[in-house]
């Protein structure tokens, strides 16, 4: 459930701030001709990622022993 | 330096050849172990995680995605970027919604999951043309996107180029099934991501390894707006309606959705998910690079000369830094990309057919294993005719809207009723026809009156809808008609039946 919200804030974020807020995006980082936006680009491609992964951790950390136990009670 | 592009040079043959040549042998292998229905719709249940991860990924990179991304990169500059972002926001969507739910509840496509405690009949028609629907629209895309690619690269007619196209693919699915089409995709993942990587590698040589100084050189020669923002998102409600079709999209493609049954369990799917968000993310991570590449190194000039659309970018690089054997290598991969595509959605539209229509809604579940493969068979062949026939129907249209049109219709057709089914207690088999049958009609007639077809291929003054992708309406409306459906009429058993769902989607008890 977080993780759907993270995920929505991230992506709908960055959409609604290229709709609404260019010229934040338009700004340069230090003194290369590199743009803000290059740079939350590549981060809502990278964080997307890290998402999946949390999401697998916690499942396979949290989850699924979880769901052994319910199954081996449904047998008992 | 002239081009190659165009004629058919012996690199870009050899490749091609030993492509197809190895693919081939790949499906006669698979043929020998396709036997019964498991086997030619799901590969035996027996894909790992890695194998799956690489398939999923080959079947979501098109050609389109690859050439086009990087053309739109060349040509538009950052605004490219932001266009390659949407098209992997859908993984960790199909993650935290879908993966598991649907491994656990379906046996072969989406519409299992659908129509799990509903009606069969009525659910099993909607689904299937839904999912027919989407397949069809994804397909035209994919077919005339073939025939100019192959036309522009290797300078066969544009017909022939399309059959060749057909009759490969369907060797694929009609002899190798779901292991061959699975072996074919993960064949192609690996071409691809290994050639776009040698094209960046090559590209930042160019550069000393650096990106800022890639960037400074897009510059110089385009300006700092290259860089920023353009106008590619300028209105937020059409740029949010296009995020959700991209995003929810995802999780109705069904040739994407039926590549979970391949894996022996819903925690295998889970981890099939993460390496695909992995490679496909790296994927759009560094096409940019390349299209940046094209703009500083080539010019838009010259990419525009070769093709309008910027769709020659890529490989024009490929030539100017990799030579003529590289650039041979890229066209092959390209052929072999949408061969790939092409069979993955013919396998699904032949699943729909013979696993929905014929077994659940002609035979009412009754029919043997061996009559259901033969079935499976007919049925690829019909979808792979018309697959081609439409290719050749559809030459010389812009056909670039159907991929948006394609995502539009699944996240308004076919994810909503596939989430409600999962999720909530009351929806019933009016709620599943009346989403299904509001979020296709209306996506479909949205898009005919959008700016995009209204007026830019039926040269009408002005859309009568402002919208130039309705998922926003359309899959908002199809949620809200699944819900009215269902809360008007009771379906006492489908409610029954949810605690028992619950069971198998959470615990996996009684999944297949």
């Amino acid at each position: 459930m977080m993780l759907t919200i993270a995920l929505f804030i991230l992506y709908y974020g960055f959409i609604l701030l290229v709709a609404t807020n260019r010229s934040l995006l338009a700004t340069r980082v230090g003194e290369s001709t590199t743009t803000l936006g290059i740079l939350v680009g590549v981060g809502v491609l990278l964080f997307a990622w890290v998402l999946t992964a949390v999401y697998v951790v916690w499942a396979n950390r949290f989850y699924d022993p979880e769901v052994q136990r319910l199954r081996g009670r449904l047998r008992g | 330096m002239t081009s190659t592009i165009g004629t058919p040079t012996p690199s870009a043959i050899g490749f091609f050849l030993l492509i197809v040549g190895f693919t081939l042998a790949v499906t006669y292998w698979a043929a020998r172990r396709t036997r019964s229905t498991a086997d030619f719709y799901a590969a035996g249940r027996s894909v790992s995680p890695v194998q799956n991860g690489l398939a999923l990924a080959g079947d979501y990179m098109s050609a389109a995605s690859f050439l086009g991304i990087a053309g739109l990169v060349a040509l538009s500059g950052y605004d490219g970027m932001i266009y390659a972002t949407g098209w992997l926001v859908g993984w960790p969507a199909l993650m935290f919604f879908i993966a598991e739910p649907l491994r656990n509840l379906g046996k072969f496509t989406f519409a299992d999951v659908v129509a799990f405690r509903l009606q069969q009949r009525p659910v099993r028609i909607a689904a299937a043309f839904g999912g027919i629907l989407t397949l069809l629209f994804y397909t035209i895309a994919q077919m005339v996107g073939a025939g100019n690619l192959v036309t522009l690269m290797f300078g066969v007619s544009y017909e022939s180029a399309v059959v060749i196209v057909g009759v490969v693919m369907l060797l694929y699915v009609l002899f190798g099934g779901m292991i061959a089409t699975t072996w074919v995709q993960i064949i192609k993942a690996i071409l691809l991501l290994g050639g776009v990587t040698v094209l960046t590698v090559l590209v930042l040589a160019e550069f000393d390894f650096s990106v800022t100084r890639l960037y400074a050189a897009v510059a110089q020669r385009y300006g700092q707006a290259a860089l920023e923002p353009g106008g590619l998102v300028t209105d937020p409600v059409d740029a949010v309606s296009l995020g959700l079709a991209l995003m929810f999209g995802l999780l109705g493609l069904p040739h994407i959705l039926m590549r979970f049954y391949t894996v022996p369990d819903a925690k295998a799917a889970r981890t099939s998910v993460l390496y695909a968000t992995g490679l496909i993310g790296y994927f759009y991570l560094i096409i940019p690079i390349v299209g940046f590449g094209a703009s500083a190194l080539l010019g838009r000039d010259e990419i525009r000369r070769m093709d309008p659309g910027g769709n020659m970018a890529a490989p024009m690089v490929a030539e100017l830094l990799g030579g003529t054997p590289f650039l041979g290598f890229v066209a092959a991969v390209a052929f072999a990309t949408i061969l790939a595509v092409v069979a993955g959605l013919t396998l699904a539209g032949a699943s729909a057919l013979s696993h929905d229509i014929f077994l659940h809604v002609v035979r009412r579940g009754k029919a043997t294993e061996h009559e259901q493969v033969r079935i499976a068979r007919i049925a690829t062949v019909v979808f792979g005719a018309t697959a081609v026939l439409l290719g050749i129907a559809f030459k010389g249209q812009n056909v670039a809207f159907m991929v948006g049109l394609t995502f539009a219709v699944a996240a308004s057709a076919n994810f909503p009723p596939l989430l409600l089914s999962i999720v909530w207690r009351r929806f019933n088999t009016t709620g599943a026809v009346c989403s299904i049958v509001t979020g296709a009609l209306l996506s479909v007639t949205l898009i005919i009156l959008s700016p995009t077809v209204w007026v830019d291929i039926l040269k009408n003054p002005a859309a009568i809808s402002p919208l130039r992708n309705p998922a926003i309406v359309s899959m908002t409306a199809a949620f809200i008609a699944g819900a009215v459906g269902s809360l008007l009429t009771r379906e006492s058993r489908a409610e029954a039946l949810f605690d028992n769902e619950k069971l198998r989607v959470y615990l996996g008890v009684g999944a297949e």
